[in-house]
């Protein structure tokens, strides 16, 4: 009989790597690039990536993906139904894959009613491996860019992707 | 055939938890998470941080308390743009959430991290500390 002690401290068997520095052409179904990856966390692991592309490579580990990007506009105030949604694409299978996300402009109530869908702002996707890479599969309004300029100031936050490997 | 022996205290050793506002302490004007389940995990009460032996992530995703204009930001003090969380009320205002935004949740890395508003705009500064919560990972 095997007992397992009582108090046995237990951690996630994981590791992180954070993507930030989004970019994309701004239009449907365009691929968006993060271009730089945050160390500070110290629990990351190699990763082939290139350009918008990542590579998990297939070796008994999960992998979760989770991305989100800024709807970012130079107009101010918004008076429509502003909305973007961005999803994990499988390059190998040329089909999206995983879980949309639904990001609205300033106007907030667009973010339960356009876009035909009600989803989290983070795109999500699990999976043994495979190359994937996020896309922006569809926009509305005055989308200008994915991420938020530097210097706009202290209100706004910045795009960042995140790939979990268990 | 192996098994596994039941304990009451097995279930403060789990690697998650979530952590809520339930207990009322605030540092200046922030409320704290000072309510949380495992043993790994305790609150600093003299500058509100969550504080382990080891490294843990958290995610945490406040509800403001107003619901009809403004734009509030949360996170850790001093991370960077790409870990904070930018959240809104539901508004018809035109002009609520300026010019951008991102995702609501805000991320964080270390054996000592304190989530908290960052900046409020035209809202009310107190978080609904019913809905607002922590998810704890330990790493």
């Amino acid at each position: 009989m095997t007992f397992i002690k009582s108090g046995l401290p237990q951690k996630l068997d994981c590791s992180l790597n954070v993507y930030y520095d989004a970019s994309a052409t701004i239009a449907n179904d365009e691929p968006i690039t993060y271009a730089s990856e945050d160390t500070s966390f110290n629990k990351s692991f190699t990763l082939s990536r290139s350009g918008s592309q990542f590579t998990l490579p297939t070796n008994g580990s999960t992998y979760f993906l989770e991305a989100s990007i800024v709807y970012w506009h130079t107009s101010y105030p918004v008076i429509n139904y502003n909305y973007a949604v961005t999803c994990w694409y499988d390059i190998t299978a040329s089909a999206y894959v995983g879980i949309q996300s639904n990001i609205c402009s300033g106007f907030n109530i667009s973010e339960g009613r356009s876009g035909d869908i009600v989803a989290d702002e983070t795109a999500k996707f699990a999976t043994l491996g495979g190359t994937y890479e996020l896309r922006l599969k569809t926009t509305s309004g005055l989308l200008t860019a994915v991420d938020t300029p530097s210097g706009s100031g202290l209100s706004y936050v910045n795009a960042r992707a995140l790939i979990w490997r268990f | 055939m192996s098994y596994i022996q039941r304990s009451s205290t097995n279930a403060g050793v789990t690697p998650f938890d979530i952590a809520k506002m339930s207990g009322g302490t605030a540092i200046g004007s922030h409320q704290i998470f000072d309510t949380f389940n495992v043993s790994w995990l305790s609150l600093n009460s003299s500058n509100g941080n969550l504080e382990s032996t080891d490294n843990f992530f958290t995610e945490a995703c406040f509800s403001p308390n107003s619901n009809t204009y403004g734009n509030s930001k949360v996170g850790v003090n001093g991370s960077s743009l790409y870990e904070q969380g930018q959240i809104m009320p539901e508004s018809s205002n035109p002009s609520a959430g300026g010019s951008g935004r991102g995702d609501d949740i805000s991320f964080g890395y270390g054996n000592a991290q304190f989530q908290q508003w960052l900046r409020v705009s035209s809202m009310g500064t107190a978080p609904d500390t019913a809905l607002t919560h922590c998810k704890i990972m330990r790493l």
